[in-house]
């Protein structure tokens, strides 16, 4: 692992005593960084934005924090040992967080193409422009303090550009249109062994075999969670009707674009 | 004159009755049920406010020139500008290219805001916006904008805001919500893109999108998604039909602010019950060849603002609507070596409407002669929002801004 270490600028040091969280002397990075982690709040502070980040913005038992806290300084801060404790913990396994989490729009797009089993496709521009139409700009967060999450990433403007994504993924690419930059790109990627950026109808084909319940069932069981499977299986199962009529392909093209567009799968 | 019937009420109830049941083949059952749910009486007069922001930090002192002082031009060897001036008084003046607002000016419908901004100020874009938008100290982090609190005081509450067909608190042109709208409740909040279709037409995927919509959800974020992506599809549908039909009564440029500007004048023509807009126009980080940019900007600026003054004349909507611009800083009184200028302090604003007082207002800033200075505000940017709060939309400003400032009387 590579060890960090700050860089002393020497002639710019103020050499003279500092007092930082109430203790006073001539410290350097690391002694600050040692003074910061001395204080009660570093303890837990990690693990809020942990359960933040994956679980839920609402209160969490105040004496799981604690005692999770109390266990990561016991283990010397040590990141391995935290992060493994809380992915393997039953509160990070719990029901009432499954389901009920806006995705922020990285882990909407990423997200999508795991679950499609795509790769990102390979034209920058696309690509970041459909990220800050999400409300997430790479690198550039609208202020200070960062993206705020959770709800806030919903809204009008938000849902369209959602939309719009998904509805990318399932269109055609027409590779006349591109220009010369993403051409490149594109065989550069395909060369790479990358090549599968969209979901083609051949593909929609291979499930047809499956009656619309199960394929329906099959879907929310594979796309979202627990909460809204019984409901949304009803009118999937509608909205893909006979797989083996005329148009079934497209009916269930419109059935996994909608689902992807669905409030459920917005929440994970 | 016979306008077109797109309130919310009347498009539900009117004379061409259920409006946009019509446009969509298919009526879903959501829609449906919400057309029928409507009762109470449309307000046709309410104030409107509409936000211009000038990202970047627009350089006040080359936008109301202090053309009598010597230090100005001491400050500004090659930007000083000296000649086209347009002038506002004895002293001072707006800049060339400001030729519509300064008729505007004339006709006593734009108030002009001298040196505005806040105490300990802070050179960061995202700190200052963040400042201005939450109308916050600049030693306060506050994540609610000044309008998100406005909307939580004034605008909660009413079933009408609960409702899936409810016209927006507030609609914004842009991809991002703007910070000035975040708030503590929900409001329902719309944002456009200033060029370009987004209803969604009879796709097979759209119709199997609103059939998933209507399932039930649970409580809490689900149920939030579905009534935001409801209200979402209907006032899409909404707002295309009226920005497709809308005949401006006046030739706007084919600017992106522009633009905008023309299609918050269709909403606000056919009465949608939002009171706020916000739209944005960048560029105004002059730190480099200032001469030309901030004359492209400041074109682009005062000819769109003056077609959206036209147009909401020649529809008889200006008294409803007071237009405000506003700024995250000025720039410093002393051009830099690029021929630019780098981040200030305080700089004026434009309030623009007929039921605008008009004229010069606040102290004119007072300029040094050590380059190194910057100009200190003499106006509170919350006194402007107070007076807007109070005295325009009729709500309570120390209990939105936490604390009273003095009133700027533009209005």
């Amino acid at each position: 692992m590579k060890v960090y270490k700050y860089y002393q600028a020497k002639k710019l040091q103020d050499k003279t005593e500092k007092t930082v969280f109430g203790e006073t002397g001539n410290w350097d990075g690391d002694d600050v960084i040692d003074l910061t982690f001395k204080q009660p709040a570093a303890r837990t502070f990690l693990i809020r934005e942990l359960i933040k980040f994956y679980l839920t913005e609402e209160a969490v038992d105040e004496a799981y924090i604690e005692a999770l806290g109390e266990q990561w300084a016991d283990h010397q801060f040590s990141l391995p040992y935290l992060t493994k404790t809380f992915f393997e913990s039953r509160l990070f396994f719990h029901p009432a967080y499954r389901g009920n989490m806006v995705k922020s729009p990285v882990h909407f797009h990423i997200g999508l193409c795991q679950d499609l089993r795509i790769d990102v496709a390979p034209f920058q521009s696309r690509v970041l422009r459909g990220m800050s139409s999400m409300g997430q700009a790479f690198y550039n967060p609208p202020n200070v303090r960062g993206w705020l999450y959770g709800e806030y990433w919903i809204n009008s403007t938000t849902i369209s550009a959602r939309r719009q994504l998904v509805d990318y993924l399932f269109a055609n690419l027409n590779e006349k249109r591109l220009n010369g930059n993403e051409k490149r790109a594109l065989s550069a990627a395909r060369e790479a062994g990358r090549g599968n950026f969209l979901v083609t109808n051949e593909r929609l084909k291979q499930v047809l075999n499956l009656a619309s319940d199960d394929l329906a069932k099959h879907f929310t069981t594979y796309f979202i969670t627990e909460p809204s499977r019984v409901n949304y299986s009803k009118s999937l199962k509608k909205i893909i009707g006979d797989t083996s009529s005329e148009g079934a392909a497209w009916r269930v093209r419109s059935a996994i674009i909608a689902l992807l567009q669905s409030p459920a799968y917005n929440l994970s | 004159m016979q306008h077109l019937p797109l309130t919310r009420r009347e498009f539900i109830r009117g004379a061409s009755g259920l409006g946009f049941l019509a446009f969509s083949g298919v009526a879903p059952a959501f829609l449906a049920r919400s057309a029928m749910a409507q009762t109470p009486a449309p307000e046709r007069d309410r104030s409107i406010l509409v936000i211009v922001q000038l990202a970047g930090g627009n350089d006040g002192l080359n936008t109301v020139i202090p053309f009598t002082d010597d230090r100005y031009y001491n400050l500004r060897p090659t930007l000083g500008l000296k000649n086209n001036l347009l002038e506002l008084n004895d002293d001072l003046a707006l800049h060339p290219a400001c030729q519509p607002l300064h008729e505007i000016y004339g006709e006593g419908k734009l108030s002009i805001v001298q040196n505005v901004g806040y105490p300990n100020p802070n050179r960061s874009h995202f700190r200052s916006t963040e400042i201005w938008e939450t109308g916050s100290d600049s030693d306060t982090f506050q994540r609610e904008g000044w309008l998100g609190r406005y909307f939580d005081n004034d605008c909660a509450g009413s079933p009408e805001a609960e409702s899936v067909d409810a016209d927006p608190a507030a609609i914004h042109v842009g991809d991002m919500i703007p910070q000035s709208y975040l708030s503590l409740e929900s409001h329902s909040l719309f944002g456009m893109k200033p060029y370009g279709k987004f209803d969604r037409g009879q796709d097979p995927a759209d119709l199997a999108y609103e059939k998933l919509l209507q399932a039930d959800h649970i409580e809490g974020n689900a149920s939030y998604l579905q009534h935001t992506m409801m209200n979402t599809l209907v006032t899409e549908r909404r707002v295309e039909k009226i920005i497709s039909k809308y005949k401006p009564q006046a030739t706007y440029p084919g600017t992106k602010l522009a633009q905008s500007l023309k299609r918050v004048a269709a909403l606000i023509h056919a009465d949608m019950e939002t009171r706020v807009y916000f739209v944005s126009q960048g560029g105004y980080d002059t730190h480099a060849n200032q001469l030309n940019n901030h004359q492209r900007l400041l074109t682009e600026l005062s000819t769109s603002m003056s077609a959206f003054q036209k147009d909401l004349t020649a529809h008889s909507k200006d008294d409803q609507v007071m237009t405000m611009t506003f700024s995250e800083f000025g720039r410093r009184p002393a051009e830099n070596g690029s021929g630019g200028t780098d981040h200030g302090t305080a700089a004026p604003l434009f309030v623009m409407g007929s039921k605008v007082k008009g004229g010069l207002l606040g102290q004119t800033p007072e300029l040094v002669t050590d380059a190194t200075k910057d100009l200190k505000y003499s106006t509170d940017f919350r006194g402007v929002y107070s007076s807007v709060l109070d005295k325009w939309l009729d709500a309570d400003s120390s209990k939105i801004l936490g604390d009273k400032y003095e009133h700027v009387p533009f209005v």
